[in-house]
């Protein structure tokens, strides 16, 4: 464990500059929020919706690029002291992983707080259970089946490029990994749409059905009075695709020649 | 004839991707990252075959 | 037998670094690979390390393979650099993190007698930041050290105090294995000598055996290299 600490330590110095940069931009979402003022109660909350959209896809770019360096490393000649270490490739990877989540989970709880914000100036006033799942729930939702599993790609392009350092250029198995990735996923997300869900779906938001109304929010999640329902399958499945990703790139951290 | 054409282009894409196999296949000795390549190369090999452009 | 190349082959895309190697290191030796570039200094010692894998042979290292027993061994390579934002600080915390072996009382010893800058690696020179790698790999209490070109960019004069210095009172009675492509600097220094060319062993000798036939190390390295 005490090695595992040093590896976050390690994280958090070499890419605390990005965790703060992607933090700090969370005050520019907030003053474009502010600078929306277009009459149309809808269209305003349509907006400010959109621009939340727009920080939440900013905010999953920028973390794989934080924790996505690795070729850097490698250049530089960083990498090949770790490989060294003592600590496996999977402890690596994880702190790796779980950095980026951390600073993720901050980001997208404030990002729902900014939605809280925006349903609030909507005159939208919901009860504490709705707003703690706005914070929690669904980020955390998101977080588990986007966010984990973007990060996990990541991790395992980068070291999947880097065991070709030494044999040659690594643009064809970027290629192929980044030609060969909507694929899958469009056959693994057609798998999910096919799965007949059994568990029971959560029903969450059930405060804010207003907002998505007036925003016209467009999605294939059924929305009720009592809220959205939200299946519990994709998130399971996703997150059990980032735990084979995250064992497979350590495994390879392992193999990898320096 | 477009219908050539478009074997042609799959046949070529399946050549092109054959020698990207190989030289993923041969340029590591780690087990874990020949079966990632294998896993992308044969995602992509079914796409070009069985899938629609 | 403390490590052994048994004729090992590495073999990259186009060339080979090493080609059919038996290297066996004793322990308690102070030993010293010498060559030109690209005979095969340091793809032997990474073969040693664990960074790389032979492609036809074994090597054992410690009773077992090389990756496995790296918390046992230091290897310091030539390329290999610290994060740009790291201090001397952070390398202990770094090191001590991480290593169960590292002495911080020695590290402080070490950046003192090196001379090392208290700034970050960025805005060291080349020779600076070899120096501390240089003491944060010597502040580790191992049995083996293998060092690729450890005094690469560091000033002649202080290169003879380092490596000197290095092998009379840093090492103890650990086992170091130490490349160097400036031969001269192997008189006096190493226990045993091993000349490498074109990926193989062309001459392993113990330097007494040397001296006692009246040849130093320079005048053997033009015989074995021309």
């Amino acid at each position: 464990m005490r090695g595992f600490a040093t590896l976050l330590w390690l994280e958090y110095r070499r890419s605390r500059v990005w965790a703060a940069a992607l933090l700090g931009s969370l005050a520019f979402w907030l003053w474009g929020l502010n600078q929306v003022t277009v009459s149309d109660f809808g269209e305003r909350a349509g907006i400010r919706v959109a621009i939340l959209g727009v920080a939440a896809a900013v905010g999953l770019v920028v973390l794989c690029f934080m924790i996505g360096r690795i070729r850097g490393e490698t250049r530089r000649g960083q990498y090949q002291i770790l490989l060294l270490t003592p600590p496996s490739g999977y402890l690596h990877i994880l702190a790796r992983a779980i950095f980026a989540l951390g600073v993720g989970i901050v980001y997208y709880v404030i990002l729902g707080g900014l939605l809280w914000w925006v349903a609030g100036r909507a005159g939208i006033t919901p009860g504490t259970g709705s707003v703690l799942q706005l914070l929690f729930a669904g980020p955390f939702y998101g977080i588990g089946a986007i966010l984990v599993p973007f990060l996990s790609w990541t991790l395992l392009l980068m070291v999947f490029l880097s065991a070709f350092r030494l044999s040659g250029p690594s643009w064809i198995p970027g290629i192929v990994m980044v030609a060969g990735t909507p694929f899958l996923f469009r056959w693994i997300s057609e798998g999910i749409f096919k799965l007949s869900y059994s568990l029971p779906a959560w029903s969450m938001f059930g405060g804010f059905t207003r907002l998505i109304e007036e925003a016209e929010i467009e999605t294939e999640i059924m929305i009720t009075t009592q809220g959205a329902l939200v299946p519990q399958e994709p998130l399971w499945i996703m997150l059990a695709l980032s735990v084979v990703m995250l064992v497979i790139a350590g495994r390879i951290w392992q193999e990898v020649e320096g | 004839m477009t219908q050539a054409f478009l074997i042609v282009l799959r046949l070529m894409a399946l050549a092109l991707l054959g020698y990207f196999g190989y030289r993923l296949w041969m340029g590591t000795r780690s087990w874990s990252t020949r079966a990632v390549a294998f896993v992308f190369t044969g995602a992509l090999a079914w796409q070009f075959i069985a899938g629609t452009w | 037998m403390l490590a052994q190349l048994r004729e090992v082959t590495k073999r990259y895309v186009t060339t080979e670094g090493v080609r059919d190697l038996t290297l066996d290191i004793e322990d308690g030796q102070v030993l010293g690979v010498l060559g030109l570039n690209g005979s095969g200094k340091t793809t032997a010692l990474k073969l040693l390390a664990g960074l790389l894998f032979p492609t036809k042979g074994e090597v054992t290292v410690l009773g077992g393979p090389p990756r496995k027993n790296r918390a046992r061994l230091v290897f310091l390579g030539e390329t290999d650099e610290l994060h740009a934002w790291m201090t001397p600080y952070d390398g202990e915390r770094f090191a001590a993190g991480l290593y169960e072996d590292f002495r911080p009382e020695r590290y402080h010893e070490l950046l003192d007698f090196l001379e090392v800058p208290r700034r970050k690696t960025k805005a060291m020179s080349r020779g600076e930041r070899g120096r501390l790698r240089l003491a944060m790999a010597l502040s580790r209490e191992v049995k083996l050290y293998l060092l690729d070109e450890p005094l690469a960019g560091i000033d002649l004069l202080s290169r003879e105090r380092i490596l000197t210095s290095l092998v009379r009172e840093w090492h103890t009675d650990a086992t170091i294995v130490l490349s160097t492509h400036e031969v001269a600097e192997a008189e006096g220094l190493f226990e045993r000598v091993v000349f490498l060319r074109d990926g193989g062993v062309a001459l392993d000798a113990r330097a007494e055996a040397l001296r006692e036939e009246g040849r130093s190390v320079v005048e053997t390295f033009r015989e074995v290299l021309s």
